[in-house]
């Protein structure tokens, strides 16, 4: 494992900017402060919800997230915003390039004067009024777009727990998305938490990988950008809250927008790919068949916006990586950190540079990239972290004034992780019938035939549950139980007729 | 005598195309400046929603999209094109661009799409078709489910929908992880020559792995998804082992014309075929060079690896024409001003985001049989021996039944073979549909035979 050339930590009076905005950025996400609840420090508890609404200065974020609060100062770049987060009140600086839009308050505003009027953020507006609308319109109920008003805001939440391709496949999201789009939703929010396990009593690694997991996932992510975008008349933004994404799972929050993370969430387990049928065959053939999975997993993170070269550094051992901050921005660009402020993400894996045990063990190597919530913020890629629900809804701006629609999501999700369970009992339960159904000597025709009509009837439910499950029943488990596969089945099946026919009456 | 005639009739012909030709290339003033540097030069003979339709001096037409079009300098030639007219809307081309009316003058004017719009034979905007190459859920590979045999059935469907006459816009929507190498050449031609002089073809990338790439590769307007993917083209076989030698050589080769084709740099294909690098140096805004090192301004393929482009590196090595995730974005990358400026045939189907044109329809039905014969075929053959075993144990007078069993599962293998001739080399070894026909009339022996009193 190599170290960056500079220690990580702010050295420079910019990497202490950096590092401050970086923070606010967490803080932001953490604290988002929905339209209700938001006060500033000047409110008394004497005014009405209207006056409120007048004196307060509102930030529309572009990730959609409604800031209510005071402007305390503002620069071209940034605005600095005193915010309420859990009853204290603090100050917040938020990058101008954050914000879609300010909304000023009403007279009597102690903030400072307009933004420079070259900022587009910062469009200047007559105070009271929004852009567009006659002064003296409330704020509220007049701002831009469906996210503004955020007692209307409609919100479904879908918890994806479990065995990746099992228990979070496509059927059971699927059905969850169409509730979502009965409920009307306009924001669809995953909370991604994959088991990570080799077995019940044993849990993977970071360092474990499975990068052929993300062929898989992509019988999953087309729900989200192809299917939700071709059926919804109005498609909704979708948000993931990640605390375990790992191999398979890491592809389903790359193809969305927003994603937040756990304090110890992570998306990785892709990095097996530079010893991937190591041994086998010529070389120029194992790199192809490299170079395609990259050029699958890469696409879903081009999909969701985010630099395909993250993708490289999560799967290849060798790919070497690091990040600048230009302007508060992350930059990747590939070699080692050569200037103060440059870090490194990935080194080369090999020889020296391999991750010792001690590393992987304590989740520091870094022959290849697995995001925890600290890089996936600094990078870009994370909107925030946050602990659970709650805190994720404060972020969106959700967590007043918002409906929950979740509606039937908990059951959906129950009910295909319980089917699946009984489905599974039962296949291996017809399994042990099908063998057992005999006909003792000397067993009559119609002995027979009672006999081959009940393994007939047992194998077409086997089959049945076989297509009903198939997608959540993985090889592993079929391989352990020795369950056929539908071919074989029918093949066994139409062996019976056969026999049937040929048979006698005594 | 006759022959002698015939060589006649044949100089007639060559001097009368000559003639013609020299007319039309002393009335071919228009140039035509595409995005990629080249120029076009011959007669606008039609116009329509920015997209232009010129036929050069050798007579042969081209069909070019706004998007491919940088600008075009017209000549002299307003009155050879007589089945243009002027579209509805003349006042919207721009007071700045003379050279669009004023003949003679050869200076270069705006993209066509501002220039004024002619509408060809009446039809007021271009028709279009997405016809799916591969799907989604073991529906991809090539050879089998992207066939030769697809394209051929379709294109009379396409004719019918979209005209002959070279305005209509085929986009081949692409995903398959690749197959059959055999299929490569086939596909190829069926795009050169039976579909590029019928339509604009179109590929609109969403996976194309190995053979799916080397078959999109005859294809020159390349736009892709965001999701992506093209390249990993090494041909191999059993234990991931490389062709090599002399069939490694023929393919490269064949590459090679299928590059020249699509009007791309060979060196593109060979870096997915081979690991050699590719990196690209910018000159202009246009123009381009690719290097198989890595002294480029942007290395696309380090040394040492199979290239395989995403979304973005195909943009930037200007591969591909676009990024679109829906047909309006299609629409729109392909140089149109909107989604309206295109009539996309077919039928709205919830969850499908394009129309689905008959061809289309056919397309999907297609490989749904496909994919019941390739999982069920073992099946069809064990039934169909099992059913004649058990014939031949069985008396005469109830023979009927299991002949008659055996018979449906032959005939299942006939239907598979007819749906997919490519199962004839997949499955049964064969070359071609005479040698099955002939095992298929066996086998009817066999079971008549087994019908007859002895």
């Amino acid at each position: 494992m190599q170290k960056s050339a500079m220690p990580i930590g702010p050295t420079t009076p910019l990497r202490l900017t950096l590092r401050a905005i970086a923070l606010a950025a967490g803080l932001a996400c953490s604290a988002a402060v929905p339209v209700a609840l938001a006060q500033t420090g000047t409110q008394t508890g004497t005014q009405t919800a209207a006056q409120a609404a007048t004196t307060e200065d509102t930030l529309v974020m572009k990730n959609g997230q409604i800031l209510k609060g005071k402007i305390v100062s503002e620069t071209a770049e940034r605005i600095v915003f005193r915010v309420r987060i859990a009853g204290m009140e603090t100050e917040v600086p938020y990058e101008r390039s954050q914000i879609d839009k300010v909304l000023r308050g009403a007279a009597g505003d102690t903030t400072p004067a307009k933004a420079p009027a070259s900022d587009p953020a910062a469009t200047p507006v007559a105070p009271g009024a929004l852009p567009g609308t006659a002064p003296g319109t409330s704020a509220p109920s007049s701002t831009p777009g469906r996210f503004i008003e955020g007692e209307g805001t409609r919100y479904y939440v879908i918890e994806l727990s479990g065995e990746f391709g099992s228990e979070i496949t496509q059927t059971p999201i699927r059905q969850a998305l169409k509730n979502a789009k009965e409920q009307k939703a306009d924001v669809v929010i995953f909370m991604l938490d994959a088991k990570w396990e080799q077995s019940k009593l044993e849990p993977l690694p970071d360092d474990a990988a499975n990068f052929d997991e993300i062929f898989r996932a992509e019988d999953i992510v087309p729900l989200f950008v192809e299917e939700v975008p071709t059926t919804w008349e109005k498609p909704p933004r979708i948000v993931f809250w990640v605390k375990k994404a790992m191999a398979g799972a890491a592809l389903l929050p790359l193809v969305a927008k927003e994603i937040y993370f756990a304090p110890d969430g992570k998306i990785g387990g892709l990095g097996n790919l530079t010893f991937m049928m190591e041994g086998v065959g010529d070389e120029v053939v194992r790199e192809k068949q490299r170079s395609l999975r990259m050029g699958h997993a890469e696409g879903w993170a081009i999909r969701g916006g985010y630099d395909y070269r993250l993708i490289q550094a999560m799967a290849r051992i060798e790919y070497v990586l690091s990040v600048r901050y230009k302007d508060g921005k992350p930059e990747l660009f590939e070699g080692y950190p050569k200037d103060p402020g440059e870090e490194l993400l990935t080194d080369s894996g090999m020889g020296a540079q391999s991750d010792t045990v001690e590393d992987r063990v304590n989740g520091i190597g870094n022959d290849v990239l697995t995001l925890d919530e600290r890089n996936a913020r600094l990078l870009g890629l994370s909107k925030g972290t946050v602990s659970n629900k709650d805190e994720l809804l404060d972020a969106l701006g959700l967590s007043r004034g918002a409906v929950d629609v979740s509606d039937r999501s908990t059951r959906i999700t129950r009910d295909w992780k319980s089917g699946l369970e009984r489905a599974q009992t039962q296949i291996r339960r017809l399994m042990r019938d099908l063998a057992e159904v005999r006909v003792e000597a000397p067993g009559d025709y119609d002995a027979r035939t009672k006999a081959r009509n009940q393994r007939r009837r047992i194998i077409r439910d086997i089959r049945g549950l076989l297509r009903q499950w198939g997608e959540a029943l993985t090889g592993r488990w079929l391989y352990q139980n020795q369950i056929p596969g539908d071919l074989q089945l029918e093949y066994l099946d139409s062996g019976i007729e056969i026999e049937q026919k040929k048979d006698k009456k005594d | 005598m006759v022959r002698n005639l015939k060589v006649w009739w044949l100089v007639c012909a060559a001097v009368l195309m000559s003639v013609l030709a020299l007319s039309s290339s002393a009335l071919a003033a228009d140039k035509v400046t595409l995005r990629n540097g080249t120029t076009v030069e011959g007669t606008i003979v039609r116009e329509a929603a920015g997209v232009v339709w010129i036929k050069d001096a050798s007579g042969k037409e081209r069909m070019l999209l706004p998007s491919e079009i940088a600008s075009i300098a017209r000549g002299t030639a307003t009155e050879a094109k007589p089945e243009t007219k002027p579209e509805a809307k003349p006042e919207a081309a721009p007071a700045s661009t003379p050279a669009a009316t004023a003949p003679g003058s050869p200076a270069a004017v705006a993209p066509a799409a501002a220039a004024p719009v002619v509408t060809p034979s009446g039809r007021q905007r271009p028709k279009a078709a997405v016809i799916t190459l591969g799907e989604r859920g073991d529906k991809d590979m090539v050879g089998l489910f992207m066939t030769r045999h697809q394209l051929d059935t379709i294109r009379p469907m396409l004719e019918q929908d979209l005209g002959t006459d070279g305005t209509g816009i085929v986009v081949f929507r692409i995903t398959s992880g690749g197959g059959a190498l055999l299929e490569i050449q086939r596909l190829s031609d069926a795009i050169e020559l039976d579909y590029k002089p019928r339509f604009k073809v179109v590929a609109w990338i969403d996976s194309a792995i190995s053979a799916a790439a080397m078959t999109a590769h005859a294809i020159e307007d390349i736009y892709f998804t965001s999701q992506g993917n093209y390249g990993a083209c090494t041909g191999w076989f059993g234990q991931l082992t490389a062709v090599k030698g002399r069939e490694l050589v023929e393919v490269i080769e064949m590459m090679k014309r299928i590059s020249a084709r699509g009007k791309h740099d060979p060196k593109i294909m060979e870096s997915m075929q081979i690991m050699k690098p590719l990196s690209v140096k910018f000159d202009g805004e246009n123009t381009l060079f690719f290097h198989d090192d890595v002294s480029g301004d942007f290395v696309a393929n380090p040394p040492g690896r199979i290239l395989t482009l995403n979304a973005e590196t195909a943009r930037k090595i200007r591969f591909s024409r676009g990024t679109a995730d829906t047909l309006e974005e299609l629409t729109k990358a392909m140089g149109f001003e909107s989604f309206e400026d295109v009539e996309w045939i077919g039928q709205r189907v919830p969850g499908i985001m394009w129309p689905v044109s008959r061809a289309e329809k056919w397309s999907m039905d297609y490989r749904s049989k496909v994919k019941r014969d390739q999982d069920s075929f073992q099946l069809y053959v064990a039934d169909f021996n099992r059913y004649i075993a058990a014939a031949q144990d069985e008396p005469l007078e109830t023979r009927g039944q299991f002949v008659s069993r055996a018979r449906q599962e032959l005939q299942r293998v006939r239907s598979m073979m007819r749906n997919n001739p490519n199962f004839l080399l997949f499955n049964m070894n064969m070359l071609e549909m005479k040698q099955f026909d002939e095992w298929y009339e066996e086998q009817e022996r066999l079971l008549r035979e087994l019908m007859r009193p002895r």
